[in-house]
């Protein structure tokens, strides 16, 4: 049976930088391609039992790639810098109107992916250090994000094929 | 004279909550109206003399506020987070703050403010005494926070609209 947590498998170790800035820069209109239509019931239904609604799913990837983006951030201009661990959501990811992390979302990933593209070898090897994964550089931050919104999109697109 | 600085003059730690929550929710629209109909040429120009071109000071709300919102949700979430200084400055000389149009960071900070402000509107009474501690500046209550970003808000809103007053822009 397939684990609904992972329907894109666990996190993928050796994506390319250029992979993962394409995906980044997609990653906005994918996710809002996975809500559209969704009326708020539907919005307010689980990806998998006892998971996240798809309107928590949608604000998470704001404020975590929000988070992401302070740490790449960080990285960039402080030396190893350390930064917990970020699990938890808040209640407004329960009630907010999806189109308010769209936006965020599709702003966060310009800024992002116009930073990426400008850094230079030596900068995408700067780390940062995670207080539960240990250290790690900004190309493996990049990679990890590509992944962790794919991870959601597929979610909220597995929750409607399942459901018709 | 006037420090170019301080238009509004120095932080507030103690606004009423209410009056914070107004200003963190208006702030998008003001920083909109404040660059407004602005050209290339009059968005690379430094509020002050050597001071940020409107451009960074528009990219540096989003990215201030970013951090400022994750403090938040750390001290809500865990036990008194310590928080470190952002270093402000090498941030808004990053390449992305530099040259993105500044249509990106109005958007991300809209859509920042709103959640941030639906986040304390929800706020307990106790929960708004719930802090980090900011490594230089000690602890930071919830209530504080609010006062200094909708401080904060103005503060970098006059910049434009002073310099616009100056340069006599329409």
């Amino acid at each position: 049976m397939t684990d609904l947590r992972y329907p894109i498998g666990p996190e993928a170790a050796g994506t390319s930088i250029a992979e993962s800035i394409r995906e980044l820069d997609e990653a906005p209109a994918r996710l809002r391609e996975a809500v559209r239509g969704l009326d708020g019931a539907q919005l307010d239904t689980p990806y998998r039992p006892g998971g996240w609604t798809v309107r928590q799913v949608v604000n998470h990837l704001a404020s975590s790639h929000m988070h992401g983006y302070c740490r790449c951030h960080l990285a960039l201009v402080e030396d190893n810098p350390a930064v917990k661990s970020y699990h938890q959501e808040l209640p407004d990811a329960g009630t907010l109107p999806v189109e308010i992390p769209l936006d965020l979302f599709e702003a966060l990933e310009r800024r992002l992916v116009t930073l990426f593209r400008n850094l230079t070898p030596e900068q995408w090897q700067r780390t940062y250090r995670h207080s539960d994964r240990g250290p790690m550089s900004v190309e493996q931050a990049a990679a990890f994000y590509a992944w962790h919104a794919r991870h959601h999109t597929a979610h909220i697109a597995s929750l409607r094929q399942r459901m018709g | 004279m006037t420090d170019l600085r301080y238009p509004i003059g120095l932080e507030t730690l103690d606004a009423p909550a209410a009056e914070a929550l107004r200003d963190l929710a208006e702030a998008p629209a003001r920083f909109r109206e404040a660059v407004r109909g602005l050209d290339d040429a009059q968005l690379e120009t430094p509020y002050r003399p050597g001071g940020w071109t409107v451009r960074q000071v528009v990219h540096h709300m989003s990215d201030s506020h970013m951090n400022g919102y994750c403090r938040c949700r750390m001290a809500l979430t865990e036990d008194t987070p310590v928080v470190k200084p952002y270093d402000e400055r090498t941030w808004a000389e990053l390449p992305d703050a530099r040259s993105l149009p500044v249509e990106v960071s109005l958007g991300l900070f809209e859509g920042l403010q709103r959640r941030w402000t639906e986040m304390f509107r929800n706020l307990k009474p106790e929960e708004w005494k719930r802090a980090y501690r900011h490594s230089e500046r000690g602890l930071m209550t919830m209530e504080q926070a609010a006062s200094i970003y909708a401080w904060h808000c103005r503060h970098h809103a006059a910049h434009i609209t002073r310099l616009r007053e100056r340069m006599g822009w329409r």
